[in-house]
């Protein structure tokens, strides 16, 4: 008699993993409503995509006058780049979308939810990779959509100067754009479950994304760039870029280094969450 | 079926629980007493998996929770009056559970019926009531139709008629064969509720029996007598481990004996008894009177801060 036949629930239960009781499915579908659920993803999202294109056309349409505020424009934009000027709110929605991702996690600490959740699942990890993909998949499809809108309503007020989406890295960029807002998402995602308070990881957010590269900025100018293109923010952002410069990476090799931060982040995350008391 | 070996929690050097060793069975409510910090909610916490023990291990139907194939399912708990997302609407909150829980979304349905939430189901938590929010805290727990109900302190901030509708209800899931754990800082409730009681002090077990077992060694039963001829009857009913006391002039309370035997003494002896009340220790008092050694705040200087 095999060991099968003495244990044959244990033996016909090994291939599909279902995590908590409702697999893999039930997970997705779990985080997906405890996203929809919440009002606050509905408008960071949509105020996000808005601000995207209003400042696109904003840009576009006062680029013949220098830019907004005069000559020398909106900072880091490039003036002779259709592309950049379309896609110049792509900060801001990155900024409202990382505050998002922390605010999705530490919301569910501070309302004492991730207790119920957890004791759903006590294994954790599953809650926060679903969690991860249903904000991947709802902020890319908004985003996206956002940026090409953004792109259009740009070129069309730009008329004879504009580009088309056919042109040399332009779907790229605009595609780009998308992804990295999603990223900056997922970062603060990450950083929401490591921390654990809505402040600490906003504020830890805003310093990766927009205060170190100003710091680096006053770096010595013969390496200084060389640590500059490293930070997560820059380096995901040349994915955007319609041309990367010298000192930039080229655009999916800088997208991959803000991926592999996402990775070591998640990783450090789940560890975390596993040893910690919930 | 929880059986909870040898646990220990510490937090730094506060230690919440002191190698805790206790089986809660099934079919019957056991009440778990003790006064404040003396670990009740952290061995609930530990029960479901939220905090790691520092030693000792719990099993809940033989199995460590973490193991449960379907955690919902097998275990439904009550940890914190507050535990639903405030911008979320009960229903959603629920919802999402099931799904995670691969539940039918009739239960969902169901446990708002039961909890009494079913008008309000589609409001938001924001702007519950601590009373409507514990009553989701239920429906929560029992969302899994789980063998195993974990409730801390389910009557918390409850009306009378939610306090009625919890002792039914807890009372009803044990009466189905369900292992039902109830805390509670209520004695007094805890004695009409509880079948058995797991009473703790700074962690470590004071007691594990029958509540009528508690009630009846922690304090005793005492029996009031009034007579005008007491002294006599004191001399009448002297003898081993029979306790009199005389707090007034012909009343005398007497442990130790049962009323029939104080009464038939007394006949025999031709003395006239003006009353004979059975008194039995309140569960404050048997409480109290367990715990007095293990509570971590008391109104008496503990000798080593003086020393």
């Amino acid at each position: 008699m095999s060991t099968d036949t003495l244990h044959p629930r244990s033996a016909r239960v090994a291939p599909a993993w279902r995590p908590a009781g409702g697999g893999v499915r039930g997970l997705l579908v779990g985080q997906w409503l405890a996203l929809r659920s919440l009002r606050t993803t509905w408008w960071v999202l949509g105020g996000a995509s808005v601000a995207m294109v209003l400042l696109g056309l904003l840009f576009t349409s006062t680029s013949e006058s220098g830019g907004p505020g005069g000559r020398g424009g909106p900072p880091g934009l490039d003036l002779a780049d259709p592309v950049a000027l379309s896609l110049g709110g792509y900060n801001l929605a990155a900024l409202a979308t990382g505050v998002l991702g922390v605010l999705l996690v530490t919301g569910e600490y501070t309302s004492g939810a991730v207790r119920v959740t957890f004791a759903a699942v006590p294994q954790r990890w599953p809650v926060l990779l679903g969690r991860a993909a249903v904000l991947a998949a709802v902020a890319l499809a908004t985003t996206t959509a956002a940026a090409v809108a953004a792109f259009l309503v740009g070129q069309a007020a730009l008329g004879d100067a504009g580009v088309s989406l056919a042109d040399d890295g332009v779907a790229r960029a605009v595609l780009g754009a998308g992804l990295y807002v999603t990223a900056i998402g997922l970062l603060g995602s990450a950083l929401g479950w490591l921390l654990r308070s809505t402040g600490g990881a906003i504020g830890t957010l805003f310093g990766i994304v927009f205060l170190l590269p100003v710091l680096g900025g006053l770096l010595p100018s013969s390496w200084g760039p060389d640590v500059v293109r490293w930070l997560p923010g820059q380096a995901g952002s040349s994915v955007l870029q319609r041309v990367t410069t010298a000192d930039e990476f080229a655009p999916w090799t800088g997208y991959a280094v803000l991926c592999g931060y996402l990775v070591l982040l998640f990783a450090a995350a789940v560890v975390t969450v596993r040893r910690r008391d919930a | 079926m929880i059986e909870i070996r040898g646990l220990t929690k510490r937090y730094g050097d506060r230690t919440a629980v002191d190698d805790l060793t206790v089986t809660i069975r099934s079919g019957r409510v056991t009440g778990f007493l003790g006064p404040n910090g003396a670990g009740k909610s952290t061995t609930m916490r530990v029960v479901v998996g939220l905090d790691r023990p520092t030693a000792g291990t719990v099993l809940v139907d033989g199995r460590r929770y973490a193991d449960l194939p379907a955690p919902l399912r097998a275990v439904g708990a009550l940890l914190e009056a507050r535990s639903a997302h405030p911008g979320r609407t009960a229903r959603d909150h629920l919802r999402l559970l099931a799904a995670t829980a691969g539940l039918p979304r009739s239960r969902v349905d169901a446990v708002l019926d039961l909890a009494g939430l079913t008008a309000v189901a589609d409001r938001r938590v924001g702007v519950f009531s601590l009373g409507m929010g514990q009553r989701l805290g239920v429906a929560t727990a029992l969302l899994g139709d789980p063998a195993t109900v974990v409730l801390d302190e389910p009557v918390n901030g409850l009306d009378p008629d939610g306090v009625l509708w919890i002792r039914t209800l807890t009372r009803r899931l044990a009466a189905e064969g369900r292992t039902v754990l109830v805390s509670s800082h209520l004695m007094s409730e805890m004695a009409v509720t509880a079948d058995h009681l797991v009473v703790l002090g700074r962690g470590r077990l004071v007691a594990d029996a029958p509540t009528d077992d508690v009630l009846r060694q922690a304090g005793g039963s005492s029996v009031r007598v009034r007579s005008p001829r007491a002294v006599e009857l004191v001399d009448l009913l002297a003898g081993e481990g029979v306790v009199l006391d005389s707090p007034e002039r012909g009343l005398v309370e007497v442990r130790g004996l049962p009323a029939a035997e104080i009464g038939d003494r007394a006949a025999r002896a031709g003395i006239a008894l003006h009353e004979l009340t059975p008194v039995s220790a309140s569960l404050e008092e048997a409480f109290m009177d367990l715990t007095r050694d293990e509570r971590e705040y008391r109104t008496d200087a503990p000798q080593e801060v003086l020393a």
